[in-house]
């Protein structure tokens, strides 16, 4: 069983040597496993860089309270992507997700139902998009793009462009539920993203709505005639993804303690590269969480890591800019079933 | 052909209409300020910086793909025109360096996209990225003054005041947006990016260069991106790192609102000049009739939504 | 799932079938019908309206006027989706579009009727097995480097055929209904999926066979159904006209079209 399966990832019919299928594929199963290296790698060279930074835990700390948001969003991002659609309207929902919460707990100290009320809103948010992409049939990119805009308008009509200090939330049970530091130390806020990564995983690669996402994204015509229903799993889909915006807006909240009317602006081109570094295809019709969990985290830390080298924190966007580029042209050259045969090559076992 | 014109006379005519009708709400929301000069000089001083982008980047739609670089373009490209400038104080060499890193910007773009084969969103998204990055380390998060630009011939050209009154840079939109409807309703060019467009086998078995097309598309993005960046930059007479930012997702709305589709195949210029000055004057004119500058995100939202709807309705009863 | 599988004169009948596309008329008030046990030839020109005609049995298409009869048992239009025609035992195997590209064969198997465990997750050992056993089995892939977990786009144009064939058998489908099986097959691999038609008639079952090669369709079928601008021109029986006959009535309308 292992070896026909190794055998399909290394290129159907190409006559290659089973020895290095064998041993190649057993590698090249595991989901995301050059963007773990590509971590691996960059972490190793911060250690080295700037040892004082990188070898203590403080700042691996300071990364896991602050990459569960953006890392949360890319786990939507990529069911999205997988589907074939885009959503631009996920900063939005931050933004207008933490005004909910900020403005319930403010002024009338609901926490829990606060939260509920929160991801209720996200939902509802998605629910719009999904109908308009369904009903009125335009394009995801035009749709979450609109929405967008509303919904960032209508925070700051609410908010009325203040930013809200909700400071006395960090006596309260909620806060330590989803912030707290666990040993005084680990943000409790990475185990959520954990759980989430890992349920994505299952619900994309396992269930029968995950599979029809694929399917969707792959040929939408073939989605329709295996009997899939194209319109209901676009629904479910971008109310998944308000949820989890919604969630990760409250993240984000919750740990600043403070709300403000453009909280989340920054991420909508971030948190893209992320997906994209990971390896899920704009094209849809598969999508890699783990990927996006390590890309995710490979965004996550570059800022830290140059200027803990030492470099001006000028050159983050360069970076980002150069890691996306690579990473995409690696995949894409991976995704060609010769150039594989190329890499294995490099691997030839002799006997 | 004769549905597909007039599918797209319809469009046009639609988002004319929308435009008629906010227009009219402003006067009559505040007729004080909407029959006088003053706001439509506002209007021609600040919607040609991103309407001319605009113009470009609807090539780039009717071409089937997408460029978010250009806030970066735009940025890099005004760097070096206001290093240039400060170091020759010549400022022709200035907008010609400009413009060439323009060109250079839209064909790394290209390299990525079509000899590489990256997606162009994502490719864009690299290159949005990589060329801010530059703008960061090269200004070091300093802007440049550029007061001394305002003596020059090229400044008046740019963006002076014809006749003391109307702002060059809205001749220069008018200009390129009547410029931009010939290349690709009249000119052979036009017509290829279009097929490439729609169908992009096909237009290569037609024995269209698709590679040549797209390339060209894509350095003129970069192209007018640094256009932009000259006019912008001139007419505060200063650069700052961050120029550009917020023409990002207004540009795009000018195009949607257009009606240019997005899967590409169809591209309506009308459609883009008159969706960037809705875009562009939303924003002085609600506050003109009294609401708080909180509701421009707001309405922008809604307008898109509508229009984008209607052009939908119209094109699904079609079939 | 109890399907009368025996006892009725017509798998599928349609009765006054009208299906609009705006002002276009794709198909003008059709009644056709296939009998158990029975391999009918659908042919006509590109845009005559078989697919439309297939959409529509097969719940791709709602129409706008006309009923639907499966086993001599009036089907509503209402509910009518790909899910229910399944259930209801008919398949079907289009030219291009029965599989998704960038998935694994085990995935084109089951989608749209998932094997689940008890979490509710798709048992994935489950469907891969299966699917092992038919591919090998009943298709006859000993394919080089083919395998459940290959990507359809991996395979040529007459492995797809046969997992796509494969999944209707499997599904043990009444009607089965094939749309221009062998466009861009190799000699060899149309004998196959001629064989199968062959099979699905000695099996007891019925078929819809849709094909411009009337070589291929002349030597399966029982009956065949011209259709010509969305109206059904002519029904013939196999035994009242020969192969050339055939041809020509064809080309004679084909030409007549023109004046």
């Amino acid at each position: 069983m292992q070896s026909n399966d190794t055998n399909a990832i290394n290129g159907a019919g190409s006559g290659k040597d089973p020895e290095i299928r064998t041993h190649i594929g057993k590698w090249a199963r595991i989901e995301g496993l050059p963007i773990i290296l590509v971590f691996l790698g960059l972490i190793g060279l911060f250690m080295i860089a700037a040892p004082k930074t990188f070898l203590g835990y403080y700042i691996y700390m300071s990364f896991l309270s602050t990459i569960p948001p953006p890392l949360i969003l890319g786990l939507g991002l990529t069911l999205i992507i997988a589907g074939g659609e885009i959503d631009l309207s996920f900063p939005s929902i931050i933004a207008f997700a933490g005004f909910v919460f900020a403005y319930l707990f403010k002024n009338y100290q609901w926490t829990w139902a606060a939260f509920i009320l929160t991801i209720l809103a996200g939902i509802i948010i998605g629910l719009i998009n999904g109908l308009i992409i369904t009903k009125i049939g335009m394009p995801s990119i035009i749709a979450t793009l609109s929405t967008g805009f509303f919904w960032t308008g209508l925070t700051v009509v609410f908010s009325g462009g203040l930013s809200y200090n909700i400071a006395e939330l960090e006596k309260l049970n909620i806060y330590e539920f989803f912030v707290h530091r666990i040993g005084g130390i680990f943000p409790v806020q990475s185990l959520w993203a954990l759980g989430i990564a890992v349920i994505l995983w299952f619900v994309l690669n396992r269930s029968a709505f995950g599979e029809h996402i694929l399917f969707m994204g792959d040929n939408l015509q073939v989605a329709k005639v295996v009997g899939i229903n194209v319109d209901r799993t676009k629904i479910v889909l971008f109310v998944l993804m308000g949820a989890l915006s919604a969630f990760a807006g409250l993240l984000l909240t919750i740990e600043n303690t403070t709300f403000w009317a453009t909280q989340g602006s920054g991420f909508l081109l971030i948190v893209m590269a992320a997906v994209f570094i990971g390896g899920t295809s704009i094209f849809g019709g598969q999508g890699i969480i783990v990927g996006t969990f390590f890309g995710s985290f490979i965004v996550g830390s570059i800022e830290a890591g140059i200027v803990a080298t030492g470099i001006q924190g000028f050159y983050t966007r360069l970076v980002v800019g150069l890691v996306l580029l690579v990473a995409i042209s690696f995949h894409l050259f991976m995704e060609k079933p010769e150039k594989r045969a190329i890499l294995a090559n490099f691997f030839k076992f002799h006997r | 052909m004769k549905t597909a014109a007039a599918r797209q006379a319809r469009l046009e005519i639609s988002i004319a209409a929308v435009l008629a009708g906010i227009f009219l709400l402003f006067i009559i929301g505040n007729p004080k300020v909407f029959t006088r000069f003053d706001i439509y000089y506002s209007f021609m001083s600040t919607i040609p910086f991103f309407g001319i982008m605009a113009l470009a980047m609807t090539l780039v739609v009717t071409l089937g793909e997408m460029d978010l670089s250009f806030p970066s373009v735009l940025a890099l490209s005004a760097l070096v025109f206001g290093k240039v400038f400060t170091l020759t104080g010549n400022i022709w060499l200035a907008a010609l360096v400009c413009v060439l890193i323009g060109l250079a910007a839209g064909a790394i773009n290209a390299l990525l996209i079509v000899r590489v084969g990256i997606p162009s969103l994502v490719a864009t998204i690299g290159t949005m990225f990589f060329f801010r990055g530059m703008v960061n380390v090269i200004a070091q998060g300093k802007g440049i003054a550029l007061v001394k630009a305002k003596e020059t011939l090229f400044y008046s050209l740019a963006v002076g005041r014809i006749g003391g009154v109307f702002p060059a840079q809205a001749a220069w939109m008018l200009l390129l947006g009547v410029g931009f409807w010939i290349l690709l309703n009249r000119h052979r060019f036009g017509s290829h990016i279009l097929f490439v467009g729609d169908n992009m086998e096909s237009s290569r078995m037609m024995g269209i260069n698709v590679e040549r097309v797209k390339t060209i598309v894509f350095m003129q993005m970069g192209f007018f991106a640094a256009f932009a960046g000259i006019l912008s930059t001139l007419e505060v007479t200063y650069f700052w790192p961050s120029q550009g930012q917020g023409y990002l997702l207004t540009t795009l709305a000018a195009v949607f609102i257009g009606g240019t589709s997005v899967f590409g195949g169809m591209g309506t210029i009308f459609g883009t000049f008159v969706g960037a000055i809705i875009i562009g004057s939303l924003e002085a004119g609600i506050i003109a009739i009294g609401l708080t500058g909180f509701w421009i995100q707001l309405i922008y939202g809604l307008i898109i939504m509508v229009s984008v709807s209607i052009y939908a309705i119209l094109l699904k009863k079609k079939s | 799932m109890t399907l009368d599988r025996n006892h009725y004169e017509c798998i599928v009948r349609l009765e006054n079938l009208q299906l609009n596309y705006g002002k276009v008329e794709a198909l003008k008030n059709i009644s056709f019908e296939v009998k158990n046990n029975e391999i009918v030839g659908l042919i006509g020109d590109n845009g005559a309206g078989k697919s439309s005609l297939i959409k529509v049995i097969t719940g791709v298409e709602k129409p706008t006027r006309g009923k639907l009869f499966v086993r001599d048992k009036e089907i509503s239009f209402k509910g009518h989706s790909v899910k229910k025609v399944h259930d209801l035992g008919i398949e079907t195997v289009y030219q291009t579009s029965s599989l998704g590209e960038k998935q694994s064969l085990w995935r084109n198997f089951f989608v749209g009727r998932q094997i689940k465990n008890r979490w509710g997750l798709i048992d994935v050992q489950k469907e891969k097995t299966i699917a092992q056993e038919m591919l090998l089995e009943k298709i006859g892939f000993r394919g080089v480097g083919i395998t459940v977990d290959s990507p359809i786009s991996e395979l040529s144009g007459g492995e797809r055929q046969g997992v796509a064939i494969g999944r209707a058998m499997y599904f043990d489908a009444d009607l089965i209904i094939l749309d221009e099986p062998t466009v861009a097959l190799s000699l060899k691999e149309v004998a196959k999926v001629l064989n199968f038609v062959r099979e699905i008639k000695d099996s007891g079952r019925s078929c819809i066979y849709i094909e411009h090669n009337m070589y291929h369709v002349y030597e399966v079928c029982d009956r065949f159904v011209i259709l010509d601008r969305g109206e059904v021109v002519n029904v013939i029986e196999k035994h009242e006209i020969s192969l050339n006959q055939l041809n020509e009535y064809l080309l004679s309308l084909s030409t007549k079209k023109s004046v």
